[in-house]
């Protein structure tokens, strides 16, 4: 099994009446990017506190980069919450400067990584404006500049990618996967096209509980439903005539598999171009689960 | 880190200010209470000891922002979501609690020496200067605790001023109070003794004890809040 930089048993985090981590289990390798998917509400940033040591857990177990959650694990992560945690009034080199000193360099190394990190970025430009002047998508690029300032085993995203347009979502998105060569990356989510893109492995949580993992791939296992191509454009199975869609492709809910549905169609006459079982995406089964669980 | 703490809330005063609200500090502290008002008082060794007090005024008002501040503006789960331990936290916010009120009053402190010199008018001894100085480092401590201490209680930027004010208020009218009402029960023996304490001037019993005092109330607030501190850290309240 691969060695994890977090791992959650049967953890319960309650705030006051409300229980938003109910026995959850996951687990974070320690490269890589694992996606945490989930609606509203769902337990998602809870767990990345939970992971920082600021909940206190009723029940369960939480390893960070194997020990529990505390100021050494701190020390080897960094989280980017869904605020951008920088103090508005200062400019985004003084708050930059500040968190590295906070986060024990010196000045001057401070001073160096901050540039090294807008440059980066491609907002040095923007380094002496104070942080409540920047539009909302480089405030969120100054949050990503404080999170990816310091090499850590362990960083922590939550909706990096709200509020940037296209092109900079993909700079972004590049910058995690070159991230995830040397660190694990927790990337909680309601992107699901990201996900699926960015992700090595998913989670997806309901209510603080775990609904289901894996692969993104292994999550949109096909089922019954396969597409399939013909010489004529339509389809004739089990003696109905199906149209196609607008690629081309007739989409059969068989109920059995691949091989004796493409057995079916041969039977009946079908001059057959290409054949192939539906893939879900991410989102559908992201919206299958969610649906089952409401 | 914690001069990187330090480094963050000076910035973010500074710049909350702007040019135009650091003009009208200066304005306030060093040119009415600095140098109108110490100069209305023809005793220059009375004059001094305002300097003594003046940080009450700054490092209380500036530690009742120190954690209500920062969860208004979202930034207290990121700074508690680096390695910095409860302690170096209290001791960065209180270092520019501190400080900021001390810079102040040691300015205004000098500018009210020098228009005494320029004026003619009789400048207190080494002494006096002395004592205000020693005065000022426990008053700034001090204020800058009970700032931060009503701070990490309060749920806004706002409920934290209220609530420092209604402790302003309750101190400055009821100690008074107490005071009054207790002075009658001593012992005029006791009273004569306490009066006396501060018979040998600057440096003597009496002082040293008013100094005494300070320093314990420090150390009481200063290690119930090294206590508290470790609950900021737990945001589902336990």
């Amino acid at each position: 099994m691969t060695q994890a930089a977090v791992a959650i048993e049967g953890l319960h985090v309650r705030y006051g009446r409300i229980m938003a981590l109910d026995g959850l289990d996951m687990r974070v390798p320690a490269g890589g990017v694992t996606g945490l998917l989930g609606r509203n509400g769902a337990g998602k940033t809870t767990t990345i506190r939970a992971i920082l040591g600021l909940v206190r857990p009723r029940e369960g177990e939480i390893r960070v980069l194997d020990s529990p959650p505390s100021r050494t694990t701190r020390a080897r992560t960094s989280v980017l919450f869904a605020e951008h945690g920088l103090v508005p009034e200062m400019t985004l080199m003084e708050n930059l400067v500040c968190w590295g000193m906070i986060n024990s360099l010196g000045l001057a190394e401070a001073r160096s990584r901050a540039e090294a990190v807008l440059h980066t970025l491609g907002t040095l430009h923007s380094a002496a404006a104070p942080v409540r002047e920047l539009s909302s998508g480089n405030r969120r690029l100054a949050g990503i500049a404080r999170a990816f300032m310091l090499p850590r085993d362990l960083v922590l995203l939550d909706e990096p990618t709200a509020s940037l347009d296209p092109v900079r979502a993909e700079e972004i998105r590049a910058g995690i996967r070159e991230l995830a060569g040397h660190s694990a990356v927790l990337l909680s989510t309601h992107n699901l096209v990201e996900a699926e893109e960015l992700c090595d492995r998913v989670v997806i949580i309901h209510n603080g509980r775990r609904l289901a993992g894996g692969t993104p791939e292994e999550l949109s296992e096909p089922g019954d439903v396969h597409l399939v191509r013909t010489e004529s454009g339509t389809a004739l199975f089990r003696g109905q005539r199906h149209r196609p869609d607008g690629k081309g492709f007739v989409r059969l809910d068989s109920g059995v598999s691949a091989a004796d549905t493409l057995a079916e169609l041969l039977r009946e006459g079908n001059r057959v171009v290409e054949f192939r079982p539906e893939r879900k995406s991410l989102s559908q089964t992201f919206l299958e689960l969610a649906e089952e669980e409401s | 880190m914690t001069a990187g703490l330090t480094l963050r809330e000076m910035y973010h005063t500074v710049r909350s200010m702007g040019k135009a609200g650091l003009v009208r500090f200066l304005l306030v502290y060093v040119g009415l209470l600095g140098i109108v008002i110490p100069l209305q008082v023809n005793i220059p060794e009375v004059s001094i000891m305002i300097f003594g007090l003046l940080p009450l005024y700054i490092a209380g008002p500036a530690g009742v922002d120190a954690f209500a501040g920062e969860r208004d503006r979202s930034t207290l789960e990121t700074l508690l979501a680096s390695p910095i331990s409860p302690g170096r936290l209290l001791a960065g916010k209180l270092s520019f609690c501190a400080g900021f009120a001390l810079l102040a009053s040691w300015i205004a402190m000098g500018a009210f020496s020098l228009v005494s010199a320029l004026s003619g008018r009789p400048l207190p001894g080494p002494a006096p200067y002395l004592a205000a100085l020693a005065l000022g480092v426990l008053t700034a401590v001090l204020s800058g605790l009970a700032g931060m201490s009503v701070s990490l209680n309060a749920r806004s930027a706002r409920s934290s001023q209220q609530w420092y004010s209604l402790v302003l208020v309750a101190v400055a009218v009821g100690l008074p109070l107490l005071v009054s009402r207790v002075i009658p029960h001593i012992p005029p023996g006791v009273r004569t003794a306490v009066v006396s304490a501060f018979d040998a001037g600057w440096v003597s019993a009496g002082s040293l004890g008013v100094a005494a005092v300070l320093i314990l109330a420090i150390a009481a607030l200063g290690m119930r809040l090294a206590v508290r501190m470790r609950r900021l850290w737990v945001l589902n309240g336990g």
